[in-house]
């Protein structure tokens, strides 16, 4: 199990290698840097490259390039150019709103999923389980941006119930902040909860006809134990999955969600720092979230390891 | 069973997270009561939805709108511009010319503190001057060998190279301002900017959380001027104790929020909620010029090198269309060909305006004739950033393809434009805006010196520049400003559309909302 | 001489296998009313991205500043936009271009895909190195991976379509990758490999053909995500460059309007929502048709 870990571990760092040189050399051979966007529109030339120049942006950009990176080994991401604070701090106030609604849309999906799922499942090929599996079809089909879009539309200019963006800081009380990101979460968990009830859905198939479970029943349990207790169990294990693949596609999701409910998480981050020209910052974070995801598979990796030896070294190598 | 173990471990970690969130959410919580009971009643604010972030809060490193909108509230220059745009002594008691011109004695106002409670000496102004002179980007341009020296506490001596008669003018400059900022805190900027936002002027600074909102909280021991309250100028009274500024990009947010009466004032609001304002009676808008919007040429590579080919492109121009298609209607433009609005008394001329909106296809394509037009490409570029850059480089694309060019509109954010035309390759035209220059040779897109973008070759527009620069009398200034702006109107380095009004509404219960160049809120009352 | 003889005779059992299960895959497709469902959405798209021009009376490009902001009417079908463009017009074109950028996306990627994933499978030292890189591009949550290559390449609609193939031929090269190290240690392979055939034919002339149902099916997939990705670009402002119409440009300027015009909102989002759901009701059925042992879902 030791070297397993081991193995895996090692197996992260080309990976997140790949990744920061990619963001690096993307983000400085973009058009664009920040002394001009710093000067304002009526500097001339000459006064942009004078600050380039104080700024450090007109050195090679190997030698940027293994700066940065020397830096970023040691855990210092570097400054932001604008808000004189650390990458690292940055990143952390921003990403605070941004968990706070990937949670709250994972809660969402997986309380509107998993019964939904197990209920196909039990009643599969009736006209419900198909119909389910239709509106399914149609979440998946629906992208979260255009969900926000048409939540606006109905809830906030037609009836009126919500502000057009009515975003609330943690500070202002959990309950207030968890409110104001009800709207958005809703619509990013749509897509996730359509996903989630497919999943489910096939795995209780597979798990249902299994021997155990006719044991259980023989047994004389009672139906509804037999599905809750013994069935939900291992759909626990896809759902865990699932939990693990789609991180990245929710917080993928979740930048879009923010432009629209006008939320100041990390999507609204990126899009001021790529807008600003805001190269440590960009790259912080977009590092950072690569970090995270890659380490959230790999937890799950070892938690499946945990729970099925048999998938140790075979299949999860390709994880 | 192991599957338990993970659901336990899944729990742990939800409970801990909720945990977590929900102290430091509890910590929140008791400060805000804390602040709230040490208030008390009496105390009144004010909020502002405001359109863009600003790139620093430091006014000079930065010509950006939201740099000096904000640092005018916090900083003060020694000379700042009445409503006329004309230099009025602010933090400077007077000042004093030598016989040569080139010795300006500035005496400074006595008493006058910084929001960290040092009364503020000549050797601050020395030190913010020095600064300003090697960083901004007229400091660079008019005080190039000057130099700056105290004498005493309360006495600058600016030495000139040559005579600047203007030179109180260039100093008054609201845009990348000289403001004044104690020594030690110049001393410790860094190439990015301040460290420390301290100033002299009516509001100091509470909090600025970058790229999110600027709290603002009255200065106590602000000594007031007693001449009155006139654009940057004069007394100022700071009536309201706190100002939250919060930035709000999303145009139609602002708009909502000043619905909902969470903000008082929301800045720049789009021209297509006009008509909802008006049906409301508890809003009341605000309408004044600011700038002007137009093309620039790229005068050293491409079609545009040649003055025909620009003359054409003049020719064709319909401003009533480009204007309505970038701010809706009349009430948000002024069809005017000046570089300056005709408040600036002093400056405004009619020079130059029978060249302006010819809306004379046929008279283009002689020219263009004339000039020997051969299909060749013209690139525009525009950012969507700005709404209205966009939508008027629509409308000239399709005005240029209807005497027959070829045109292709390239769209990027403003960064990447930025960068794409310093590159004489990549383009011919690109859609800009401007505010109006208190003094008008300050401009950066004259002088070919400055190498603004479009890169103008213009021996005549650059000799007079200089000459203004150098004038005994406003009169003779007057005139020659006259000459350049029909010079102007026939080199065409740039065809100007028009002036334009932006949008600004406020609760009607504010009273004495401002805008001079910048915006003024120490003269805000809220009944 | 023997051997050569074995192996065409294994090829034209292989042959007629194929043919048979391809006619009862026909079959069972035209069964399938999910899967005809959603091919007829896509005929529909495909028949509007071809005669685009033909059944829009107003130039998507034409603004008519006066006009600004009008509600549907006999006129303007689905209203006008804020620039006073005809908003039926700009839809249709719209759905020409999403349509364009959606199959070009899913020919790249499929191409780009089934070679580097056939390599990797087949040739172990590429498939350290090839599956690093795609580990690396799949770190990345995708759509900031397609922001950050559009900042590099400018807006332009090619560029649209090589960022979206950037980050989707990982997915694909995935797939192929796994089914071809399985296909790999079938009996007939090792047979092969021990007769000496050569690697180039056993790649592409007894694994790809393999490939080709899975592949149908992720393509499906593509397409959509294809569609959903270049909508939300452009709704960012990093995608197909304005004024050209596309499905998330209108949504861009929709959205500063959307408290005062909302056709511009629902007009290009149920578009968008039916190419998706018709692309994703077809691939669904495929799998079923092609690979009824498969799991639901993705």
């Amino acid at each position: 199990m030791t070297s397993y870990i081991i193995e895996r571990l090692l197996s992260v760092v080309p990976v997140i290698l790949v990744v920061a040189v990619a963001v690096f050399f993307i983000v400085h051979l973009s058009p664009g840097e920040p002394a001009s966007v710093i000067l304002g529109p009526n500097a001339s030339q000459g006064d942009i490259e004078a600050l380039k120049t104080e700024l450090g942006h007109d050195r090679p950009i190997h030698e940027q390039f293994f700066t940065w990176i020397g830096n970023t080994i040691t855990g210092d991401l570097g400054e932001s150019i604008y808000a004189h604070d650390s990458v690292l701090s940055v990143f952390s106030t921003y990403f605070i709103p941004t968990l706070s609604l990937t949670i709250l849309a994972q809660i969402i999906a997986v309380l509107i999923a998993i019964p939904i799922g197990i209920f196909a499942a039990v009643r599969r090929g009736s006209l419900i389980d198909q119909s389910l599996m239709g509106f399914s079809l149609l979440g998946i089909s629906v992208p979260s941006f255009l969900l926000g879009l048409f939540f606006i539309l109905i809830f906030s200019v037609q009836l009126q119930w919500f502000p057009v963006a009515g975003f609330e800081p943690l500070n202002s009380g959990l309950w207030t902040h968890i409110k104001s990101l009800i709207l958005p979460a809703i619509a990013l968990s749509l897509a996730q909860a359509a996903l989630l009830v497919r999943m489910t859905r096939s795995s209780m198939l597979e798990v249902l006809p299994n021997s155990y479970i006719k044991t259980a029943r023989s047994k004389g349990l009672k139906e509804q134990t037999v599905i809750y207790k013994h069935a939900l169990r291992n759909a626990f294990v896809v759902i865990l999955e699932i939990i693990g693949q789609t991180f990245s596609s929710l917080i993928a999701g979740a930048v879009v969600i923010e432009f629209v409910f006008n939320i100041p998480g990390l999507g609204q981050l990126i899009v001021n720092s790529v807008e600003r020209r805001d190269f440590p910052v960009i790259q912080g974070t977009v590092l950072l979230i690569a970090v995270a995801y890659v380490f959230i598979n790999l937890i799950i990796d070892l938690l499946y390891g945990v729970v099925d030896p048999r998938v140790r070294l075979g299949r999860k190598k390709e994880g | 069973m192991k599957v338990k173990k993970i659901l336990f471990i899944i729990f742990i970690l939800v409970i801990s997270a909720v945990s977590l969130v929900a102290c430091s959410d509890t910590d929140a919580t008791n400060d805000n009561e804390a602040t709230e009971g040490a208030e008390g009643k009496g105390k009144t604010e004010i909020r502002i939805a405001y359109d863009t972030i600003p790139p620093t809060l430091d006014p000079h490193m930065s010509t950006a709108t939201g740099t000096f909108d904000f640092a005018t509230q916090i900083f003060e220059p020694l000379f700042a511009i009445d409503s006329k745009y004309n230099p009025q002594p602010m933090l400077a008691e007077s000042h004093m010319v030598s016989e040569d011109g080139k010795t300006i004695t500035i005496t400074l106002r006595q008493g006058v503190t910084f929001h960290n409670g040092d009364e503020m000496r000549a050797e601050d102004v020395v030190a913010s001057m020095k600064r300003w002179q090697e960083i901004s980007v007229l400091g660079r341009g008019h005080l190039g060998d000057a130099s700056f020296e105290a004498n005493g506490d309360y006495e600058v001596i600016l030495q000139l190279a040559e005579p600047n008669p203007l030179i109180i003018n260039t100093l008054s400059n609201p845009q990348q301002f000289a403001a004044i900022m104690p020594k030690e805190v110049i001393e410790s900027a860094t190439a990015d900017g301040v460290t420390e936002y301290i100033g002299t002027g009516p509001y100091m600074v509470e909090e600025w959380v970058d790229t999110q909102s600027l709290h603002l909280k009255k200065y106590e021991d602000y000594v007031a001027l007693d001449t009155p309250s006139d654009g940057l100028s004069g007394t100022k009274k700071a009536s309201v104790d706190d100002i939250y500024i919060d930035i709000v990009t999303d145009e139609t947010i602002r708009f909502s929020g000043l619905q909902t009466g969470e903000y008082d004032i929301a800045m720049r609001l789009s021209y297509d909620n006009a008509e909802q304002m008006k049906s409301d009676s508890s809003i009341k808008t605000f309408v004044e010029p600011f700038g002007f919007q137009g093309l620039f040429f790229n005068k050293r590579e491409g079609i545009f090198a040649d003055n025909t080919a620009r003359k054409a492109v003049n020719a064709t121009l319909n401003m009533e269309e480009i204007l309505t298609a970038a701010y809706v209607s009349e009430e948000y433009y002024v069809a005017n060909h000046s570089i300056v609005t005709p408040d600036q008394e002093l400056w405004y001329s009619d020079a130059g305006s029978d060249q302006y909106n010819q809306k004379d296809p046929e008279k283009a394509k002689k020219l263009l004739e004339e000039f020997g037009y051969n299909g060749e490409e013209v690139t525009i570029l525009a950012s969507r950033e700005y709404p209205a850059h966009y939508q008027a480089a629509l409308v000239i694309q399709s005005q240029l393809e209807d005497i027959g060019m070829n045109i292709n509109l390239e769209v990027y954010d403003w960064a990447t434009l930025l960068e794409h035309r310093e590159d004489p390759g990549a383009w011919d035209i690109f859609i800009s805006g401007f505010n109006f220059e208190p003094l008008p040779t300050d401009a950066v897109y004259l002088h070919s010196k400055n190498e603004y973008a479009g890169w103008s070759e213009s021996a005549e527009i650059d000799r007079l520049v200089e000459e203004i620069q150098q004038s005994e009398s406003q009169e003779e200034a007057s005139q020659l400003f006259s000459e350049l702006q029909a010079e102007v109107w026939d080199y065409l380095p740039f065809i100007l559309f028009g002036h334009h009004k932006p949008l600004i509404a406020m609760q009607s219960n504010i009273e004495g909302f401002e805008v001079d160049y910048s915006m003024v809120l120490w003269n805000i009352e809220k009944q | 001489m023997e051997q050569i003889v074995k192996e065409t005779n294994f090829q034209s059992l292989q042959k007629e296998m194929k043919a048979a299960q391809r006619k009862l895959a026909i079959r069972r497709m035209l069964r399938n009313k999910l899967a005809m469902t959603g091919f007829l959405i896509l005929l529909i798209a495909m028949i509007i991205t071809v005669t685009a021009p033909f059944i829009t009376a107003h130039d998507p490009l034409q603004a008519e500043p006066l006009e600004r902001l009008q509600a549907p009417s006999a006129e303007h079908l689905f209203g006008t936009d804020n620039l006073g463009r005809d908003l039926f017009s700009r839809v249709i074109y719209g759905i020409q271009e999403s349509m364009i950028v959606g199959f070009s996306v899913t020919f790249v990627t499929a191409l780009l895909g089934i070679i580097i994933g056939l390599y990797s499978a087949y040739y172990s030292g590429l498939d350290h190195v090839l599956m690093r890189i795609n580990d690396g591009l799949m770190a990345f949550p995708s759509i900031l991976l397609a922001i950050a290559i559009m900042a590099v390449l400018g807006p332009r609609t090619e560029n649209v379509v090589i960022a979206l193939s950037i980050v989707y031929t990982p997915l694909v090269a995935r797939v192929v990758r796994s089914s071809t190290l399985t296909i790999k240690e079938q009996t007939y392979i090792e047979a092969l490999r021990s007769i000496g055939a050569r690697s180039m034919r056993i790649i592409w002339g007894h694994i790809a053909p393999n490939m080709i149902s899975p592949l149908i099916v992720q393509a499906t997939f593509i397409f959509a995500m294809a569609i959903i990705n270049e909508a939300m670009l452009s709704f960012l402002g990093a995608g197909i460059p304005a004024p050209n119409p596309s499905l998330g440009n209108i949504l861009y300027d929709g959205k500063n309007v959307i408290t005062t015009a909302w056709w511009m909102t629902v007009f290009p989002g149920i578009a968008i929502i039916l190419i998706t759901l018709g692309l994703n009701m077809f691939g669904d059925g495929l799998r079923d048709i092609l690979d009824p042992h498969s799991k639901k879902g993705k």
